[in-house]
């Protein structure tokens, strides 16, 4: 186990260090706009071995270097920006697996029924909706047309909430003002679009996970032996076929948070919500280099400690791998 | 299988395509699919012919209906948008555009892909972990961030798009062609043939080629349908293609205004993406449950 | 047993459809929170908090209208000058010498970080403009953005010294007399900022504060600011006009138009800056929106930059200006809302001149003088657009388009490079571009307010003259009418000016666009104005509709 581990560690050292090779090969190539500060300017000399240590000295100080259009520190504005996006993938997550996980499994159940037909050329649909095009239909029904939901942002501008946490359902119920309740409802109705829209592709993925993993558990050994013994049929799907059917699924819950940041971008150009994603685009409209590369920095490095800490999760969920040596 | 009278038993065993290819046909959604698939394909292939007009053409009609509407035009099939350009012939020059640049893509990621991954499986130790831990960074990162910072460094615009998105998707052909190699190596048949004095050449087109063959068409669909969304995801973005390019993308973010008042301009472009993207992701998947069954 | 977990995302379903309901239903609660609050959608993020270092409309609306005031004023809609911070000024009668007596008891604002311990005075507007004067001032550099406005009309050169005489009484005295001085003191970046405030920061070693959590004398104050989402303020009801009737003013920063119209259609903004004129058109179909239109003091143009070939050349300038239908533009970009321009003025301007005549549009003439400049084949040429959308040009990139398809059938092949606002005005004041959708609004109703900054040499040094076109004897022509005192004679002066600019022709002048805004009717004495910007010191909510609702 202790070596699985550290293995990993390893694995994770040595993405990160690639990963600074990258982003040092990019401030190499385009050397003006990526000079972290003045102190970092005058370290800047002919040895490249030297310079790479020099940034990153400074990347480890927290010298991520000053947006072109703010003139705030990337670093700080990456902190100020992340929790909007982080509460948003979060929910959709969330909202993925409490759906996704009951339609694969009742899709398992009834498999090459009508039902599991069904169950699976929707996720085929929801996998190839181009979600730019979903959200925009989306507002354009529930919005514009019924005008049921909101049209965009976390929270209507009439609510005057201080931003402590960044998490605005925190932080609204948080505040002192006398509409905290109204506020945080409002909140959550500023969810709902984005949401769907966010969690429409893993949402489809974890189904299809959930269906093909359940498939091959309820076909496995252990299940007849469990329906042989006259287990409740409850107990044999979520304690004995579902345990293990989780080990592919949060494998794949590991890898969508690359997808989830892709589909980021455009959930929250359209719904104008002001996490990561909107940050980034608006630095590559105005060509902000410097956010851009903490940007790039910051979220590639989140990746890469997700699948790792997913790696080491499913090792510690598997027996087989457990006691592995 | 019994077709005439026979001296002796003979039974025909039919190759491996031919196999795959029966499973598929057996598919009717993935047959359909297939059928949209190329007719999408033939509306590209002659577009010149088949749009009725230039693409960047501007009419007095602006944001005209569809022909179907009471106030739409015969002429104008599918309506125009906000300045009068005919909404069918862009689309139609869209599938051109999107398949053609989606093509592309994946040729260039598929052909570096392997041959890095083939690299990688017969080189030595540090060139194969090299390759390795860069493919896994590319992994890492999401891959419309990486595409739009390519498109920040080296600038807007189709070209630099096109790099992106395809840079994306390398890493994936790269880790398959490896493993698939790697496995055969090991394997038994590989060591007799090269006893007998097999050249790398013959090895690698007889024996490793055959074998991920399979595979790497799975993946080339995966591919494919990445490289339409992901082209279509930066136009949409204002990062790939510029006007007065019709790609589908771009049409949607121009016509974004008009989403309340001439729908129709928002509906049409994104449908086509749409049925482009399930129709490469359904012949995907026929083909991938086709190969499956033989295994 | 077996539909268990059918039920339960059933269930799931339900709650999914139960928040959505949830959202239709407006508690009491939310209603009177809206009560007390207008959302105007505006187009973008401020560059910064202090006008002084802005050339921008959107800055302004956000800067100098709320937060801050001026010695004098513009009466709102028209060029006529009012006391404000100043209740009275005598001039000279040389015309070099303006004495400004001050208001006093003009309280400032505060914040967490700053209390006033005393009121405006003459300290203050030295502070306000030595900072622009003088490199060597504390605070000249504190922000890395350039006094567009004061540089740009050579104030630094018209400025001989500014004299505190006591508290309440200060001296300009100018180098030459300047018939525009008044109303230049009038425009938004004359504002006055707080010295105190300002050497408060300087002991906490923060003086760039002063341009990020502004302190002002004017009608609101800022509480919080995210940029490219929203900047909250609250009446300042200690305002020296008279506590404003608004309670609370909130920006929502909504640069995409299709956004900001669906949010003004939902009802999140109340009013919504530049439309396009699509929006127009489904609004006036909708009886809970108003809109509000007034013909403009603006202009949208091509800039062609005559620092490079082959815009250097005036018959390919002039072949140009055949060669673009702008009629079709009239019709497509602004939806019939504009007008034709060939001045580099709008008509409702004083000195317009209409009988100077404008180049048809005659793709023929225009390939035949292409041949004749050594362009028969033609050229190749790129057209540099913002993807932000302007009161002048509601979308840059349509009008790059439509040129581009009329400049093809000439023979002219032509790229478009669409760039974000702020990044379209550096590259374009650098001269990076080959040529340019620009655009000007008036900000003083005064011709020179045209012509100097976009056509005088001085300008083509400072970056707002986008087409570099800098001839001499017009920038003297331009000088002649600046000094001159008496109406006549400037009005000649300035017909002078349209003519030789119409057979120099830097630019391809477009349109003249009527401003619009669209509103909710529970908006009260609300208005624009032909100079564009918004203000709403007098601007309340009418509770009536908010009551109907409540009711059912």
């Amino acid at each position: 186990m202790t070596s699985i581990i550290f293995r990993q560690f390893l694995l994770l050292i040595l993405g990160l260090f690639t990963l600074t090779l990258f982003t040092f090969g990019i401030s190499q190539l385009f050397p003006d706009p990526l000079i972290l500060s003045d102190a970092h300017a005058k370290t800047i000399n002919d040895s490249l071995i030297e310079n790479y240590f020099n940034y990153i000295a400074f990347l480890s100080q927290g010298e991520w270097g000053l947006s072109r259009i703010s003139g705030r520190s990337v670093l700080d504005e990456f902190f100020i920006y992340f929790p909007a996006t982080l509460e948003l993938t979060t929910i959709a997550i969330i909202f993925a697996l409490v759906l996704g996980l009951p339609l694969g499994i009742y899709a398992a159940e009834n498999k090459n029924k009508w039902q599991d037909k069904l169950i699976v050329s929707t996720t085929l649909i929801g996998y190839s909706m181009p979600i730019f095009w979903w959200g925009m239909l989306l507002v354009l029904l529930f919005a514009l047309t019924l005008g049921i939901s909101p049209v965009a942002s976390r929270i209507g501008f009439e609510y005057d909430i201080l931003p402590v946490t960044g998490f605005m359902l925190i932080d609204t119920l948080l505040s002192d003002q006398p509409y905290a309740l109204a506020a945080f409802q409002n909140a959550l109705q500023h969810l709902v679009l984005p949401t769907i829209v966010l969690g429409t592709i893993p949402l489809a993925i974890f189904t299809r996970v959930t269906r093909s993993a359940m498939i091959d558990a309820l076909s496995s050994d252990y299940i007849r032996t469990a329906k042989a013994k006259g287990l409740p049929y409850d107990r044999i799907i979520w304690s004995h076929a579902l345990r293990n059917a989780m080990i592919p699924i949060v494998t794949v819950i590991g890898l969508q948070i690359s997808v989830l940041i892709t589909g980021t971008l455009i959930t929250e150009k359209i719904f104008a919500w002001p996490g990561i994603g909107k940050w980034l685009l608006e630095a590559v409209y105005r060509r902000d280099l410097v956010t851009l590369h903490g940007g790039l920095l910051a979220i590639a490095s989140l990746v890469i400690i997700v699948n790792i800490a997913v790696e080491v999760l499913v090792h510690l969920v598997n027996p087989k791998l457990r006691h592995k040596k | 299988m019994i077709h005439s009278p026979q001296f002796y038993q003979q039974s025909v065993i039919p190759s491996t395509v031919s196999r795959w290819t029966n499973n598929f046909l057996k598919n009717k959604l993935a047959l359909s699919a297939f059928v949209l698939l190329a007719l999408i394909f033939l509306v590209a292939l002659f577009a010149p012919w088949i749009a009725p007009y230039d693409p960047a053409i501007q009419f007095e009609n602006t944001k005209l209906p569809p022909a179907w509407y009471d106030d739409g035009m015969a002429r104008h099939l599918l309506g125009t948008d906000d300045l009068g350009r005919d909404l069918f012939s862009r689309l139609v020059h869209g599938a051109r555009l999107s398949l053609k640049l989606a093509i592309f893509v994946v040729v260039i990621a598929s052909s570096i892909g392997m041959l890095l991954g083939s690299l990688s499986a017969l080189s030595n130790v540090w060139i194969d972990q090299i390759i390795m831990r860069v493919m896994d960074l590319i992994l890492a990162l999401p891959s419309l961030l990486l595409a739009i910072v390519i498109v920040a460094l080296i600038g807007p615009g189709l070209p630099n798009a096109i790099y992106a998105v395809a840079i994306v998707l390398i890493p994936h052909f790269v880790l398959i062609t490896r493993n698939a190699i790697k496995a055969e190596l090991g394997k038994e048949y590989v060591t007799a043939m090269m006893l007998d004095g097999a050249t790398k050449v013959r090895l690698f087109t007889h024996s490793i080629l055959p074998n991920i063959l399979p595979s790497v068409i799975v993946q080339i669909t995966l591919a494919f349908s990445t490289a339409v969304l992901e082209i279509a995801a930066l136009g949409f973005l204002g990062l790939g293609a510029q006007a007065p390019y019709p790609e589908w993308g771009t049409i949607l973010s121009e016509s974004h205004a008009y989403i309340t008042i001439a729908p129709w301009t928002v509906a049409l472009p994104g449908l086509a993406i749409f049925f482009t993207l399930l129709s490469i992701n359904l012949v995907g998947e026929g083909l991938r449950d086709a190969m499956e069954l033989e295994q | 047993m077996k539909f268990i977990q059918f039920q339960i995302s059933q269930k799931l379903l339900f709650g999914l459809a139960a928040a959505l309901v949830l959202s239709s239903c407006n508690s009491d609660e939310a209603n009177k929170v809206k009560d007390d609050v207008l959302v105007y959608c505006s187009e973008g993020s401020p560059e910064t908090f202090n006008p002084q270092l802005s050339t921008s409309g959107t800055t302004f609306d956000a800067s100098s209208r709320p937060l801050y005031n001026r010695l004098v004023e513009f009466e709102p809609g028209s060029t006529f000058i009012k006391p404000a911070l100043a209740t009275q000024w005598k001039v000279s009668r040389s015309g070099t010498e303006y004495t400004f007596y001050l208001r006093q008891d003009v309280p400032f604002h505060y914040n967490n970080n700053y209390k006033p311990t005393r009121n405006f005075n003459a300290d203050d507007v030295l502070f306000s403009f030595n900072r622009q004067r003088f490199n060597q001032h504390p605070f000249h550099s504190v922000t890395p953005l350039s006094y567009g406005y004061f540089v740009s009309m050579g104030l630094g050169e018209l400025i001989k010294d500014i004299q505190k005489i006591d508290d309440y009484k200060i001296k300009f005295i100018l180098n030459e007399p300047n018939s525009t001085f008044l109303a230049t003191l009038a425009m938004d970046f004359a504002s006055i900022l707080s010295k105190e405030y300002a050497d408060h920061l300087l002991k906490q070693n923060q003086p760039a504060n002063i341009d990020i959590q502004p302190i002002g004398t004017g009608p609101f104050q800022l509480t919080r600011y995210q940029p490219d989402a929203y900047i909250r303020y609250k009446a300042h009801e200690n305002f020296w006009g008279g506590q404003p009737r608004l309670k609370n003013l909130v920006f929502a920063i909504t640069p995409d138009p299709s956004l900001r119209f669906a949010r003004t259609f939902a009802k999140e903004c109340d009013i919504m800056a530049n439309p396009l004129p699509v929006h127009i058109e489904v609004a006036g179909k909708q009886t809970d929106l108003e809109i509000l239109n007034e013909a403009g003091l603006n202009i949208a143009f091509l800039s062609l930059n005559t620092a490079k070939t082959p815009f250097n050349n005036q018959t390919v300038r002039i072949a140009l200006n055949h060669a673009i239908n702008k009629q079709a533009i009239i019709k497509k970009v602004y939806q019939d809302t504009a007008s034709v321009a060939k001045n580099p003025i709008p008509p409702s301007m004083w000195s317009y001149d209409n009988d100077v005549a404008d180049y048809d549009f005659d793709p023929e003439r225009a390939r035949k003088l292409l041949a004749s400049a050594g362009y028969e084949d033609g050229f190749e040429m790129t057209i540099s657009t913002m993807s932000a959308q302007r009161s002048y040009n509601p979308n840059a990139k349509k009008m790059a388009q439509l040129i581009q398809q009329d400049l093809k059938d000439v023979g002219i092949k032509v790229t478009i490079d669409t760039y974000e606002f702020g990044t379209f005005l550096s590259r374009t004041r650098a001269g990076e571009h080959h040529s340019a959708l620009m655009g000007w609004i008036s900000d003083n109703g005064d011709p020179d307010n045209f012509f100097t900054p976009l056509l005088s040499c001085a300008a083509a040094n400072m970056g707002t003259n986008s087409s570099f076109w800098c001839d001499q004897k017009f920038s003297n022509l331009l000088r002649n009418a600046r000094i001159k005192n008496d109406l006549r004679s400037r009005q000649s002066l300035y017909k002078q000016a349209q003519r030789q600019f119409k057979i120099a022709s830097p630019w391809v002048p477009i349109a003249h666009a009527t401003q619009h805004m669209i509103v909710n009717p529970r908006v009260q004495n609300f208005k624009i104005y032909p100079s564009g910007g918004v203000y709403f010191k007098d601007v309340f909510l009418s509770e009536k509709l908010a009551r109907v609702k409540a009711n059912d």
